[in-house]
């Protein structure tokens, strides 16, 4: 690391002051999407101490993301990504923090792949259910974990209240977005809420914390990973509303981590179906992740159960019918 | 400076939540709701009803 001066400070940067109080993770991130939740993110990610971090957003600063945003009113009408970018380096020059105003669905497939390929986590933080999808496949074919934030929002009070973290792994050790996000075809997402109830930097701070164990499996803190609960549910301080309080059965700031079944039939992005991939879940240990709590139960198709005992009636009533020949 | 003990939150729940607190769900993508897990032995008129939200993410 160079040691560059502070503008304020004539102390130089170095390497085992910074880290002095925060053992540092590293590794390269993508982050797709620099809003509220992604640009909390690549800050945090920046904090501990990952690099480099490429961020991709098309969107410029508006006066009405200020107050949900880490960027502020000096950055108003400057793309996110890059002056996020900008932002990181100047605050954390530990961190090659790297910004695209681009939408990454539109990039060029070189473009897209080479920024996939070299990074070892992809986050995906849009508002965009198309954006999402074309992360998770990137994801899938370049074989690396990915994280999907995002905030659920009451569909009656119109709130935000609850955050949501998706984790996956490639090679249907987990389900992949698509398994978890088919109604999420039907387009009923809301697209404006009136307020957020749930911190943002909450969720943004738990997603770090994701991304940290994925790229770091040895680490202690991939004990929060979990692959039979793919998906972490965030309730913040606010008083539970009836909505959601079968979830969160108590007051206050709680996380609960859900199952993600496969599918009923063939994914048609990770392949990965009930009946199959839930036995190569349990039984790939080549991830260096915690086994999974409680033991999934192997499950056979019921079909080839089927097929089999009827093969096994067939053959006996034949042996029988033969043996009652020949007698 | 005392320890905190690991259990206060868990001792301040009534017996109801503590149970409800341990129940296990899942997602179902069909229909985009969190859905609780059957207990052997739960009565199937005290199951959690499904929880729906829609999902948003912030700009
Ligand atoms: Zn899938």
């Amino acid at each position: 690391m160079d040691l560059r001066l502070t503008e304020r400070s004539a102390e130089p940067l170095t390497e085992d002051r910074v880290w002095a109080r925060h053992p540092r993770r590293t590794g390269a991130v993508l982050i797709v999407g620099a809003g509220a939740v992604g640009g909390f993110v690549a800050e945090e990610l920046a904090r501990i101490g990952f690099s480099p971090l490429h961020l991709v957003d098309p969107d410029t600063l508006a006066l009405e993301n200020i107050v949900r945003h880490p960027l502020g009113a000096p950055e108003l009408g400057q793309p996110k990504a890059t002056a996020l970018a900008g932002r990181i380096r100047r605050d954390f020059p530990s961190c090659a923090a790297v910004g695209h105003c681009a939408d990454f669905t539109a990039l060029p497939d070189e473009e897209r792949w080479s920024l996939v390929r070299w990074a070892d986590v992809l986050v995906a933080a849009t508002d965009s259910a198309a954006c999402q999808r074309a992360v998770n496949k990137a994801a899938l074919m370049a074989g690396r974990p990915a994280v999907f934030p995002a905030v659920w929002v009451d569909p009656r009070i119109r709130d935000a209240e609850v955050g949501e973290i998706l984790w996956t792994l490639p090679g249907r050790r987990t389900p992949c977005y698509e398994c978890a996000a088919a109604f999420r075809r039907a387009a009923s997402d809301t697209q404006a809420a009136r307020g957020a109830r749930v911190d943002i930097q909450l969720i943004a701070l738990a997603t770090a914390q994701v991304v940290t164990a994925l790229a770091h499996p040895d680490d202690a803190r991939s004990a929060l990973l979990d692959r039979r609960h793919t998906a972490i549910y965030l309730h913040g301080f606010t008083p539970t509303s009836p909505g959601v309080e079968a979830v969160f059965p108590t007051d206050g700031l709680s996380s609960r981590s859900v199952r993600v079944p496969f599918p009923p039939r063939p994914c048609p992005v990770c392949r990965g179906w009930r009946y199959v991939a839930s036995t190569d879940a349990s039984a790939g240990r080549d991830d260096g992740l915690p086994p999974p709590r409680g033991g999934a139960q192997p499950r056979w198709p019921v079909g080839a159960v089927l097929t089999a005992v009827l093969l096994l009636v067939t053959v006996l009533f034949v042996v029988s019918l033969a043996q009652s020949t020949h007698s | 400076m005392g320890a905190a003990p690991n259990s206060l939150q868990q001792a301040e729940l009534t017996e109801e939540q503590a149970r409800e607190k341990e129940r296990e769900w899942f997602l179902d993508a069909e229909t985009g709701e969190l859905k609780p897990d059957e207990r052997p032995g739960d009565d199937p008129r005290s199951q959690p009803r499904p929880v729906r939200a829609a999902r948003w993410t912030f700009d």
